[in-house]
């Protein structure tokens, strides 16, 4: 009995990269900001985070890598409880990397190939290293041109690349990022997911969390959906499970994606199923042509 | 742009950004003596002469310097004007404001523009480091001349600082124009305004900085400027340079004529 729940622990951790059990924080000691959150994200696996703004998205990443102390909780960071001494949050901060919603408070070195070694300086690596470690990652975020620019320079998009680049130079195996596509432009977002998602595809063992108040991005771009709402997270899963749920959607503020909203409506209409819900505008599309104009 | 990227953009692509941060350091320093002790007003101009000119040639433009340079001279012009009211017996100007008799001197005034030209003169020498020398090289060479860590890494964040200092007050201030915050009768009231939302906007935004600077395991280092040399031969180094036979030709003949001066 006691070898069967060893293998199905090590199943989980494997399975589990991060999991968060009964997570509570306040700020100010009066009110809380998370409320006995659970959560778990999955190896390789691209996670949402949707909830409107001060559900308390932010301070829960910040939680994942030690930047904050839970009041009450646990984390579990592949298999290892988190624990607060100087040692284990080095250790846990190269394996968890995250990128801040303003690439400005986070850029902090004049030059990007300068921003981007701050990490690996810090962890000690020798120059040799370092070097290795910069090129590496301009090379997976596709941005070797901006190596000597100036940051100040950049556009908003380029900042945030050079951002995420800094993040990946510390080679975390799980990639955080906060409100990724706000302050940017429709063609720069779009560009920004373009990179996270082939930056997955070169890494498997690679997860991404990404917290947005976006439900279209949340449901085009990611694998599991969480809503998470004043503190706590109210459902998770499959996109189309949790954004098209109607409750959640409207007790969080949030609004359905637009794809999903026609789908629901073309589904009341059509007579048979209409197949799987679409991801995108060429998805539904083909469900139209296939269930209305046939 | 702000001032900030002006002056962290000028630190990164002047001419002289390749020449070793001591010797810049050991430059300025050792003229700032000098001019901190010549008598002769000559011998500081032509200091001031020389900095500026060689901090101008390095890249910086002519008008931010002038800029700059005005900054220290709204403090130091009162303070001088009220030296050359209090020093000395022979009057250059004398005048009454309201029953009362005031009268320049020539000595205090000569005091007064000495005292002038060997602040200047000093600011000089400071220009041309900071705007020569990239912070992290700065730091770099803190450390190499034993500075305690503590002394670097708060002139790491003393520095970022003031910046998000500077761009928090030009950013509630323009919010604050474009609601007539300052017309005549409220000013008082808005620069109240405007210094307390400074603080707590630059608290958080030094908040932010600090969990991004630990998200991301800062222990006091800055990447050297050296790590972009994608050639290494380029990165060898020379005790003795050209450059540094310069300076040091510079400060001796600044020497001579500060000695031979007080001399005669």
């Amino acid at each position: 009995m006691r070898a069967h729940k060893d293998e199905e622990d090590i199943k989980r951790d494997a399975e589990n990269m991060v999991e968060v059990q009964d997570l509570w924080f306040s700020y100010d000691k009066k009110k809380w900001v998370l409320k006995g959150v659970d959560m778990k994200l999955k190896r390789g696996d691209k996670t949402a985070l949707v909830g409107s703004t001060g559900a308390g998205k932010t301070t829960l990443l910040l939680h994942l890598n030690g930047l904050l102390t839970p009041d009450k909780g646990k984390i579990n960071i592949s298999g290892t409880f988190l624990s607060y001494n100087k040692k284990a949050l080095t250790e846990v901060r190269k394996r968890v990397g995250i990128v801040f919603q303003n690439p400005n408070d986070q850029i902090v070195a004049p030059i990007v190939f300068q921003d981007v070694a701050l990490g690996p300086v810090n962890l000690g690596l020798t120059e040799g290293e370092v070097k290795e470690r910069v090129k590496r990652a301009l090379n997976e975020i596709n941005i070797e041109d901006l190596r000597d620019r100036k940051a100040h320079e950049l556009s908003e998009g380029e900042k945030k690349k050079v951002a995420i680049a800094g993040v990946l130079a510390m080679e975390p195996n799980i990639l955080v990022l906060d409100e990724p596509t706000s302050g940017l432009d429709p063609e720069s977002s779009e560009d920004l997911l373009n990179t996270i998602d082939s930056l997955c595809e070169q890494n498997d063992n690679m997860s991404v969390l990404a917290a947005t108040h976006d439900v279209e991005l949340a449901y085009e771009w990611a694998d599991r959906v969480m809503v998470m709402r004043e503190g706590e997270i109210v459902k998770s899963g499959e996109p189309y499970a949790v954004l098209g749920d109607e409750a959640v959607i409207k007790s969080s503020r949030l609004a359905m994606p637009r794809v999903l909203k026609i789908y629901k409506g073309i589904e009341m209409m059509a007579s048979e199923n209409p197949g799987m819900p679409p991801k995108s505008v060429e998805e539904l599309l083909k469900v139209m042509r296939d269930n209305l104009w046939r | 742009m702000s001032l900030h990227h002006t002056l962290e953009g000028y630190t990164v692509s002047n001419k002289l950004v390749n020449i070793r941060t001591g010797d810049k350091i050991f430059f300025s320093i050792f003229t700032l003596i000098i001019a901190v002790y010549t008598q002769s007003l000559f011998l500081l101009l032509l200091i001031l002469f020389t900095m500026s000119c060689i901090t101008i040639w390095s890249g910086v433009r002519i008008k931010h310097y002038l800029e700059l340079m005005t900054i220290p001279l709204t403090f130091l012009l009162p303070s001088i004007l009220v030296l050359a009211f209090l020093r000395g017996s022979e009057p250059v100007l004398t005048f009454s404001i309201i029953g009362m008799h005031l009268a320049m001197m020539r000595e205090g005034l000569e005091l007064g523009a000495l005292l002038m030209m060997r602040s200047m003169t000093g600011i000089s020498c400071l220009f041309f480091l900071i705007m020569t020398t990239p912070i992290a090289e700065m730091l770099d060479t803190m450390k190499k001349f034993r500075m305690p860590e503590i002394v670097v890494e708060l002139s790491f964040m003393v520095y970022k600082l003031i910046f998000v200092l500077i761009e928090e007050m030009e950013s509630t201030k323009k919010a604050q124009d474009a609601r007539l915050g300052y017309l005549r009768g409220n000013r008082i009231k808005s620069l109240s305004l405007l210094l307390s939302a400074m603080l707590v906007r630059s608290l958080e935004k030094a908040q932010n900085m600090e969990r991004a600077l630990e998200a991301r395991c800062y222990a006091g280092k800055m990447p050297s400027l050296k790590l972009g040399i994608k050639n290494e031969s380029e990165n060898k180094v020379h005790i003795i340079s050209p450059s540094l036979i310069l300076m040091i030709l510079f400060d001796a003949c600044l020497l001579v004529m500060a000695v031979g001066g007080s001399v005669i």
